[in-house]
């Protein structure tokens, strides 16, 4: 797990497991994820479908579907494991000191509420503020985040935005009560890529400029290399690797972060056969014994197939999951 | 400099690019309008969107041409009117020197067979209650191109192609994963031979270890079935790894078209170039200066007078407010519609 020297995490996830429980068992898909954020760093969390990232984003929430359940280890927040938090003490977390955005925005907007009573919503939930504060504040947020005309906009229902300023106004929204952390699952995947960049640029801005600290939910590497501090990938829901977004994209180790990095196209010059990982993602129901990525790995050896990789230093700071590294 | 585009190009240049001998697809000033509902006291002003807003582009035999846009671009719908799924509001679609829009319906379907589309979501574009086997035979027996023993082999034939085992075909959809869903929407395209495939957005629902495997898949069967490919994609850089030549939309209209080489290496149009810039890449992090373009794409009803990219430009000049720049084609063929940054 990556220790900051400079600052103590805001938070530390250690050894979490989460599974579904379905009519055929228990599917574990979160398997012993430790990642830890420190206050104005912006941790990526990388992994494609079934990795588990957004299972993982969820449990920090405490906001898992009806079949999922955290089955060990700590979630702990400024040193509290959010685990041990009562429901109540949970909901008055979520958005005070927490908030989360995910992909559609339209999905969290409530089409018939103005977005300025939505915010003001939010702000009248957490904090003791009148009715025309909290409109004041909607407005003031709405500015944040950098949306023109914010007076006017205050009273536009979801419908009226387009898709790149509805995800501005759920940013809004999240960071509506000064959170200290934000979860922004795949908060750009629906989006074109030239509003895409607007809206990460926008993140990593206030990031700064509030000291938040970021958990970035996404499948697309180029986003990390470009807006992260510390990187964890996750594959079949488990670590693969874990550290700074520098040493990870210069020194690569696991085969598995290697493999992916070589199978983007554009990474290697136009026109060359992309080394494409053979195989399909493994079901979660049914993972491969030991390392989960041996069956599609290269330099697997049958050891691979038997031993499960424990996640170690490699490197300073840089951790990997893989004994043939 | 030769004007390739736009409603006042001329005929004779078009009609010469159609003789061309290596194109297999040319459209000339293609066009489709939608209607976008009304305004006004007894709906006196009909709205339109221009979705295609005259499209002149080639396609040579055995290339890939690259189209690229954002969402409202017109792309897809550029895709589909080359096949004639949906029908143009005005221009022509020159296939293998045969002109489709005179085409009758019999006719059409016919040469249906030689040209096909391969759809971007795996799981929306196959009927789940239809196996493999009946989905990718569908258009062989709709075209009676084989039955019994020589279909069966054929259809066997046509998985490993994709690289399927035999036993896919009698399984359903949801028995596979994402990729191998495209495998079997790419055999279900390559069953009645066609010469020329739609791509429209093949790769884009694939995860990325998967995504390689489908471009690689569809490289090979580029070489060994000499196919002609329009590949339509969001995602630049596997457009780049793909495309002999790609094209730029904005708001129905190819705004810059050149070989791969001439729009990533030396991109002129500043929508090229805005978009070039924003893509979060792993090569170029940290190093270079993003271009930020303000706004959105604004509404295709009442799209912006002049250059229709004019309000979000950070070069614009008086004379974008006003005309219409033309795609010019300038030195090897790279065409730019610009009056700013022209073709070099």
């Amino acid at each position: 797990m990556i220790r900051c020297n400079l600052m103590q995490p805001l938070l530390e996830i250690r050894d979490l497991q989460t599974s579904f429980f379905t009519e055929h068992g228990e599917v574990r898909v979160v398997d012993h994820v430790g990642l830890s954020i420190a206050p104005g760093r912006l941790m990526g969390l990388v992994g494609e479908s079934g990795s588990g990232k957004t299972i993982t984003a969820l449990s920090i929430m405490r906001l898992l579907p009806e079949r999922a359940r955290i089955v060990g280890g700590q979630i702990l927040f400024e040193g509290r494991d959010l685990r041990q938090l009562s429901e109540e003490q949970m909901r008055r977390m979520r958005g005070a000191s927490i908030a989360m955005i995910f992909q559609e925005p339209m999905t969290s907007l409530n089409p018939v509420f103005t977005v300025g009573s939505q915010i003001a919503e939010a702000v009248r939930l957490h904090q003791k503020v009148s009715r025309a504060e909290a409109r004041k504040r909607a407005i003031e947020m709405l500015r944040v985040v950098k949306i023109a005309d914010p007076e006017r906009r205050v009273d536009d229902y979801p419908h009226q935005l387009s898709g790149g300023m509805r995800q501005r106004v759920m940013i809004a929204m999240a960071l509506s009560c000064r959170p200290k952390l934000l979860i922004a699952d795949e908060p750009t995947t629906a989006l074109d890529v030239t509003i895409q960049s607007q809206i990460l640029d926008l993140i990593r801005e206030l990031q700064q400029q509030f000291q938040l600290a970021v958990l970035l939910v996404t499948h697309d590497l180029g986003i990390v290399a470009e807006y992260a501090d510390d990187i964890t990938i996750l594959y079949a829901s488990r670590v693969m690797e874990q550290s700074s977004a520098g040493e990870l994209f210069s020194n690569p180790l696991n085969p598995y972060t290697r493999a992916l990095l070589q199978s983007i196209p554009g990474a290697g010059g136009r026109h060359r056969r992309l080394q494409a990982i053979p195989g399909t993602i493994p079901n979660p129901a049914d993972p491969p014994p030991g390392c989960r990525f041996n069956p599609r790995c290269p330099m697997a050896i049958e050891d691979c197939s038997r031993i499960d990789p424990p996640l170690e230093a490699k490197r300073p700071n840089h951790y990997v999951s893989c004994i043939r590294v | 400099m030769c004007p390739v585009s736009g409603s006042d190009s001329a005929a004779p240049k078009v009609a010469s690019a159609a003789a061309r001998s290596d194109a297999l697809v040319v459209t000339e000033d293609l066009r489709k309008e939608f209607a976008a509902g009304s305004e006004g006291l007894l709906a006196r002003r009909k709205l339109t969107v221009k979705a295609v807003d005259g499209v002149s582009i080639e396609i040579a035999r055995g290339e890939t041409l690259g189209l690229v846009g954002e969402s409202g671009s017109g792309k897809s719908t550029l895709g589909r009117l080359i096949l004639r799924l949906i029908e143009p509001t005005g221009g022509r679609i020159v296939f293998d020197g045969r002109d489709l829009s005179s085409l009758g319906r019999a006719r059409m379907r016919q040469l249906r067979r030689e040209m096909q589309i391969v759809f971007q979501d795996p799981y929306a574009s196959l009927n789940p209650r239809m196996r493999v086997g009946a989905i990718v035979g569908e258009g062989i027996d709709i075209h009676k191109l084989a039955r019994g023993r020589e279909k069966q082999d054929r259809l066997v034939e046509l998985l490993r192609m994709v690289g399927l085992d035999a036993d896919a075909l009698t399984r359903y959809p949801h028995e596979f994963s994402g990729g191998q869903r495209q495998r079997i929407g790419i055999a279900r395209a390559l069953s009645v031979n066609p010469r020329f495939l739609v791509l429209d957005e093949p790769v884009s629902a694939l995860d990325v270890s998967i995504q390689a495997q489908i471009i690689n898949l569809l490289q090979d069967l580029q070489d060994r079935l000499k196919l002609t490919y329009l590949f339509i994609a969001h995602d630049l850089r596997v457009v780049e790894h793909i495309s002999r030549r790609v094209a730029i939309m904005y708001l129905g209209k190819i705004v810059e078209l050149g070989t791969s080489d001439q729009i990533y290496s030396n991109p002129r149009h500043p929508y090229t170039r805005a978009l070039l810039s924003a893509v979060p890449s792993i090569d170029a992090a940290g190093k270079r200066e993003r271009i930020r373009l303000p706004g959105e794409l604004p509404s295709p009803v009442d799209p912006p007078a002049g250059c229709s990219f004019h309000p979000r430009c950070p070069h614009a000049k008086d004379v974008c407010r006003k005309a219409v720049p033309a795609l010019e084609s300038g030195a090897g063929g790279h065409a730019v519609a610009c009056q700013v940054f022209p073709a070099p």
